[in-house]
């Protein structure tokens, strides 16, 4: 102390020169602690009203939550309005009538009662007006009007925490639930006014006691820099999440994703009735805004397979007189050929650049065709082409006798039933069930995966509104696919990995001529023999097709933009032999081609490929646009099934459903790829675990005290127990662990270094408290200050210095036994030399 | 507010005409249970094990846990929520711990003695070593009598708060703390604790206390001395004046049968022609052994307490030290034994603080030797004991020279045959300021 000033202040200058600061405060009179009844009561009011504030808010997320744009925003926000005015009333009025609201016994049993209403409400909204909510919205609703409540008569800081507490949790379901992003800026709001009214009500509680000179107003940098914090923070998490995860859907019962049924369901697939006809109700899947182009035409599949791989080149005849079918095929085909030309059905592998198809190209790439609802990557089938005439491939007819589609009812629901012919049960299958919704796509055939054996659009229920496009595709007989409305597929999909463990299959195709069969010339026996030397010493069955496929993917790229020159040579034989480089269609034409010259049965099949890059995790489904639309090819395994073949690198066909350790293996891989992606935080992680595990016995003391502090013993007997336990966990950790035959006294009198009075003292009460009656410490006053006095002086550092230089010292018994021992024995030999 | 006038005035309902019909007594009382129902606390054996949801960071962990959980399960977008309870987590504990890592405290109280009601200067030094400000810091413990983990929140007022310690820098904080019990301030070893800036875990720094103060009773004057006192030729500091054979002459008056005959004033008695006597009259000193019954048997709430104090005991002492001062204050020597501690007897200021101080301190004790804690052994001395009615139920009759100040009253122990009966009895415990200076001046010249 340097001086001392007039009034009492006194000021220090301690040792430190650059950040000294000086203190003049003084703190004098009976009632110098605490501010005054009116502070107190002012501070009080404003958490209570901030804390309704922050109810309203929650109440507001909610119930946008609740609407998911099922309703009309002007109803939406009178009902906000509404109860947050009721809210602020009732505050109001509460605040008021304080005194009233503190000591009333109606209050209690009126909050228990406001939950159970909102419950009990539910059943007579289904019985009388015939609507209602899905479970979990009728609990979040109960919890919703309890926090309210709870906002309402909130006069004490323990229950305001606890409308705090369900505002938090609302929140966190909200944030879950909705595709709303106003949603995220409206929780960030709250969150922020959440950490502030923390920050405030910590201040209000101590500002009770301040020392009246020395009371300072509120911290108000901590209420902005604390939830400026906590919301960067939130930024950074945003910015570091994968969608992927949350394709794990169905954690909340009647949600949908886990095939139950409730009528009141919000959505999902094969859940209550919410997944219905876009028109009626757009919260199906596909969110309305991302409709798209809405004042452009629709495109058609010509369309969009022109803009995604240019346009046709119209042939020259030289080129037509080029390639030629065999001769047998060719005069069965012929008026088919012309039929499809006709139509424009076929699809020619000669193409050219078009600027203006890119254009367009790049304006329909960002918007949507359709939208899948279930798991990605998919196939989705448009159009198949066994027909190829070295350029040019042809779409499949649709089957001379076709099999009869009928409906059958499942959980009430018209499903069409789509028969295949063969038999598929020799092979193994899994189910998977999908929806897809066209938003904008003229197309009349249905888009689906390979396998569809079941089908379902909202009340459609004739047969004749059907039709078999081909031997595996079904259209609607109508121009193009209604719009918005959700086509639900169930498909058995083949597992490949047993297909390929599978060694019996036949390939067997006798009567597939057209997708055996292949334009004849020099260049097919060029690719002949490049499929043969590709396939060398590998048996015929699966083993020759990954081979194709394999390679084409190793040592070829995929490349849209390539120009192929129109000459002597096809694309296909200059994708092979000259270029190596293309896009999917040759990839798929070299591998059919390929396939069939070894003589399996194969065919082209184009569509769209839906990539889990695209999956939108807030309408949990994912998006199909132009860009996505694919070649693949088919080959015939026998028993009436098809595989799906992908050669095209980028591509993969997806397998069965992962178990749960597959999952796991799954999970783990994605982590290992996420760390390498990210290696300056997996480095930065793997010192900070460095750091953990060097300071690892630190720490463990540190939980052990923590413990000790947190749960302490009621009981003096069972807290100095509870204090010697701590003990011996940090002799433990300092390595000199009591031995078992040894009272904890004994023991440490041979640390020197941990004597004192009041360690003596403590070791003296806990061999009391262990061993002798309940009444020798029934005398024994402040053990609680005594235990923590001994916690203080027993610290890990003190035990640490005392074990090293008990170590020191055996060390130096060891030396100086073992010189004692030397001596011992150079005197004993000395002694006996000269005997 | 009574439930039913609080019930008359929510339950009252309005029937359109301006009319209110008050809500029956039955319904009030139906309302009263219901509520007395949800609040009460039918397993308190359990709550040591569910209490600890009660902290704020339990509450946060629990919310992180679930979060983290809807975010993996449900919708990753969840994690932004995830995060932000993570970030408070870390910053409402990190924070607080960092303020008090840096903080060294020495408290010092000014005064050696002080007494109950009166107002100490308490002096807080506070040195910050690190850079950064420690807020909201909050001296805990020491300062109530009753303060102990499990009332923290009960008592969140007691002690003082200060709102800002700058970086690098020694504060003084001084205030002026009015003690509410007697005792040794601090009564425990007090904490600086602070929470700052959510209040979700508390961190403490142990404050280290440069020397404590005795807080005596408050003081209860009482006029006047016992007459039944024994008395002490003395003749410093008289507390009386002893009239007999000794001392100065006052005065002369005729002979009365049963005076001596060395007193006769034999040049008067010549005179007057009838014996006439010498009045005398010497300086004297009362003395008085007060006996403060502090045995566990007598304070049986404290026991269950297991704080050494409780209500009673505090009364037996209040009773005690006003009492012992008064006869001080009078010139009286006291002899004061408390429980089975050696007497502490003395007519000196020194002697007279020791056994404030002993007083002051004094608790409750399990006595091996009831018999001494009672009313000691019988020595022909005036001796005050002051116990509790349930004290009083354990004395037997029989002590002329022992005089029972009875403090509270027991509704088990009624008065019964074989039991001492009280000197004075101070049945309303809550005016003892007041009724004991009427009762003590009223027993004091009857004996």
């Amino acid at each position: 102390m340097s001086g001392e000033s007039e009034g009492g202040l006194r000021y220090w200058h301690p040792g430190v020169s650059s950040g000294r600061r000086r203190a003049n405060v003084t703190a004098d009179g009976a009632s110098s602690a605490g501010v005054s009844a009116g502070d107190e009561h002012s501070d009080r009011s404003l958490l209570h009203y901030f804390t309704a504030g922050l109810a309203i808010i929650a109440m507001a997320v909610f119930l946008i939550t609740d609407a998911d744009g099922g309703r009309s925003e002007s109803g939406l926000w009178t009902q906000i309005v509404a109860e947050a005015l009721l809210t602020v009333i009732l505050t109001i009025m509460a605040q008021r009538n304080r005194q009233l609201i503190d000591a009333h016994p109606a209050v209690t049993p009126l909050l228990i009662l406001v939950p159970i209403v909102s419950l009990l409400w539910e059943p007579t909204q289904r019985l009388l007006l015939d609507s209602g909510r899905p479970f979990e919205m009728m609990m979040m609703h109960s919890q919703k009007n309890l926090m309210l409540a709870l906002a309402i008569v909130g006069l004490q800081p323990a229950v305001q925490r606890m409308s705090l507490f369900i505002g938090v949790i609302l929140c966190v379901f909200s944030a879950a639930m909705t595709r709303e992003h106003r949603i995220y800026w409206i929780v960030a709001g709250y969150g922020f006014c959440a950490v502030s009214w923390l920050i405030l009500g910590y201040w209000s509680g101590i500002r009770v006691r301040m020392l009246r000179e020395h009371a300072q107003r509120l911290p108000f940098q901590w209420l902005v820099a604390g939830p400026a914090i906590a919301l960067l923070a939130a930024a950074a998490t945003i910015a570091g999440g994968r969608n992927e995860l949350s394709s794990l859907r169905g954690f909340f019962p009647g949600s949908g994703g886990e095939g139950d049924y409730d009528e009141y369901s919000r959505d999902g697939v094969n859940d209550g009735d919410a997944l219905v006809a876009g028109r009626d109700d757009i919260r199906s899947f596909g969110p309305i805004d991302e409709a798209p182009m809405a004042d452009s035409e629709k495109p058609s599949l010509y369309d969009v397979i022109n803009d995604r791989f240019d346009e046709p080149l119209r042939k020259n005849k030289s080129v037509q007189r080029a390639i030629a079918l065999p001769p047998d095929i060719m005069a069965s085909i012929q008026q088919r050929l012309s039929t499809v030309r006709h139509a424009g059905r076929e699809f020619s592998t000669l193409r050219r650049k078009s600027e203006k198809g890119k254009n367009r190209a790049a304006g329909i790439s960002s918007t949507a065709l359709l939208y899948v609802s279930g798991r990605v990557p998919l196939h989705l089938r448009t159009e198949v082409f066994d027909v190829f005439d070295g350029v040019t491939w042809y779409a499949a007819e649709p089957p001379a006798d076709p099999l009869r589609l009928s409906f059958v009812s499942i959980r009430g629901k018209p499903w069409l039933q789509i028969p295949v012919r063969g038999n598929v049960s020799e092979f193994q299958t899994f189910t998977e069930t999908h929806a897809v919704k066209p938003v904008n796509l003229k197309l009349p055939t249905i888009p689906s995966p390979l396998g569809t054996r079941l089908l379902h659009m909202e009340h459609v229920d004739r047969v004749d509104m059907f039709a078999w496009k081909n031997d595996s595709l079904i259209c609607m007989n109508r121009a193009s696919l209604p719009e918005l409305v959700p086509i639900h597929l169930q498909s058995d999909v083949l597992d490949q990995k047993s297909l390929r463990s599978q060694k019996l299959l036949s390939f067997s195709a006798v009567r597939m001529t057209l997708e055996k069969s292949l334009p004849e010339g020099p260049e097919l026996d060029r690719i002949r023999s490049l499929a043969e030397s590709w396939t060398k010493q590998i048996p015929r069955g699966m083993g020759q097709i990954d081979a194709i496929c394999s390679r084409l993917r190793a040592e070829y790229s995929l490349d849209r933009d390539i120009q192929f020159v129109d000459g002597d040579s096809t694309p296909l034989t200059q994708f092979l032999f000259e270029s190596r480089r293309g896009p999917e269609y040759l990839f798929a034409s070299a591998a059919a081609v390929m396939l069939r010259s070894m003589g399996y049965a194969t065919r082209l099949v184009s569509g769209f490929y839906a990539r889990p890059e695209r999956y939108d995790a807030r309408g949990r489904h994912t998006s199909v646009h132009g860009s996505d639309a694919h070649f693949w090819c088919e080959v015939f395994v026998g028993g009436g099934t098809w595989a799906t073949i992908e050669p095209s690198p980028g591509y993969v066909v997806p397998g069965p459903p992962l178990r749960w350790f597959e999952q796991l293996l799954s999970s783990v891989t994605d982590f290992l790829q996420k760390c390498r992606r990210q290696w300056p935080l997996c480095l930065s992680g793997m010192a900070g675990l460095a750091v953990l595990f060097r300071f690892q016995v630190d720490l463990k003391s540190a939980v052990f005290t923590l413990l000790w502090k947190w749960f302490p013993e009621r009981t003096g007997r069972g807290r100095i127990l509870q204090t010697a336990r701590l003990l011996e966990h940090r002799l433990r950790l300092a390595g000199i662990s009591r031995p078992r035959y040894q009272t904890l006294s004994r023991w440490m009198s041979r640390f020197p270094e941990l004597q004192s009075r009041t360690r003596h003292q403590f070791l003296h009460l806990a061999e009391q408290a262990a061993f002798a009656p309940e009444e020798c410490l029934c005398g024994q006053q402040n053990l609680t200050e005594l235990c923590f006095m001994a916690a203080g002086e027993f610290s890990l550092a003190e035990i640490r210095k005392a074990s090293r230089s008990e170590k020191q010292k055996v060390c130096c018994e060891v030396v100086s036994a073992s010189d004692s021992v030397s001596n011992a024995a150079e005197n004993s030999t000395d002694r006996k030399a000269p005997g | 507010m009574s439930i039913a006038s609080l019930s008359e005035t929510v339950g009252a309902s309005n029937d359109g005409s301006g009319r209110q019909e008050p809500v029956s007594d039955y319904m009030a009382a139906l309302l009263h249970r219901v509520n007395e129902a949800l609040n009460s606390d039918f397993c308190p054996t359990m709550n040591r094990w569910v209490y600890w949801m009660k902290e704020p960071i339990w509450c946060l962990t629990m919310a992180v846990g679930l979060s983290a959980a809807v975010a993996v399960f449900v919708n990753l977008q969840v994690l932004f929520l995830t995060g932000i309870l993570c970030v408070l987590a870390i910053m409402g504990t990190v924070l607080p711990w960092m303020t008090i890592r840096g903080l060294t405290c020495h408290l010092s109280m000014d005064q050696q003695r002080g007494r109950v009601g009166q107002p100490l200067l308490v002096r807080l030094r506070i040195c910050n070593r690190y850079p950064w400000p420690a807020w909201g810091l909050s001296l805990v413990r020491g300062f109530h009598a009753d303060w102990d983990e499990s009332s923290r929140v009960a008592y969140r007022n007691a002690g003082v708060s200060l709102a800002r310690v700058p970086g690098w820098s020694t504060l003084e904080f001084t205030w002026t703390f009015v003690p509410t019990s007697h005792g040794q301030y601090p009564l425990q070893a007090p904490e600086l604790e602070t929470g700052f800036p959510f209040g979700f875990v508390r961190c403490v720094c142990r404050i280290v206390t440069d020397g404590r103060t005795t807080v005596w009773p408050a003081l209860i004057s009482l006029a006047g001395i016992p007459d039944s006192a024994t008395v002490i030729c003395h003749d410093d500091s008289p507390s009386d004046r002893s009239a007999g054979e000794f001392g100065d002459l006052l005065g002369t008056r005729f002979f009365r049968n049963g005076d001596s005959l060395r007193r006769i004033h034999w040049a008067q008695t010549a005179r007057q022609q009838q014996l006439i006597i010498c009045e005398r009259q010497a300086m004297a000193r009362s003395h008085v052994r007060l006996v403060v019954d502090l045995s566990g048997a007598s304070h049986p709430e404290c026991g269950a307490r297991m704080s050494g104090r409780g209500q009673s005991a505090d009364l037996v002492i209040r009773a005690a030290s006003g009492i012992c001062e008064s006869l001080h204050r009078q010139h009286c020597r006291t002899e004061l034994q408390i429980g089975t501690e050696a007497p502490i007897s003395g007519d000196t200021i020194p002697l007279f603080r020791r056994q404030m101080d002993a007083l002051a301190t004094a608790e409750v004790h399990e006595a091996d030797d009831e018999n001494r804690s009672r009313s000691g052994r019988s020595t022909g001395t005036l001796t005050i004991l002051v116990t509790t009615a349930i004290g009083l139920s354990r004395q037997s009759v029989g002590r002329r020279d022992l005089h029972i100040v009875c403090v509270g009253e027991d509704a088990h122990h009624k008065q019964t045959c074989g039991i001492a009966q009280p000197w004075i009895r101070v049945t309303d415990c809550t005016s003892l300021t007041e009724q004991l200076p009427q009762l003590w001046k009223g027993v004091c010249h009857v004996g």
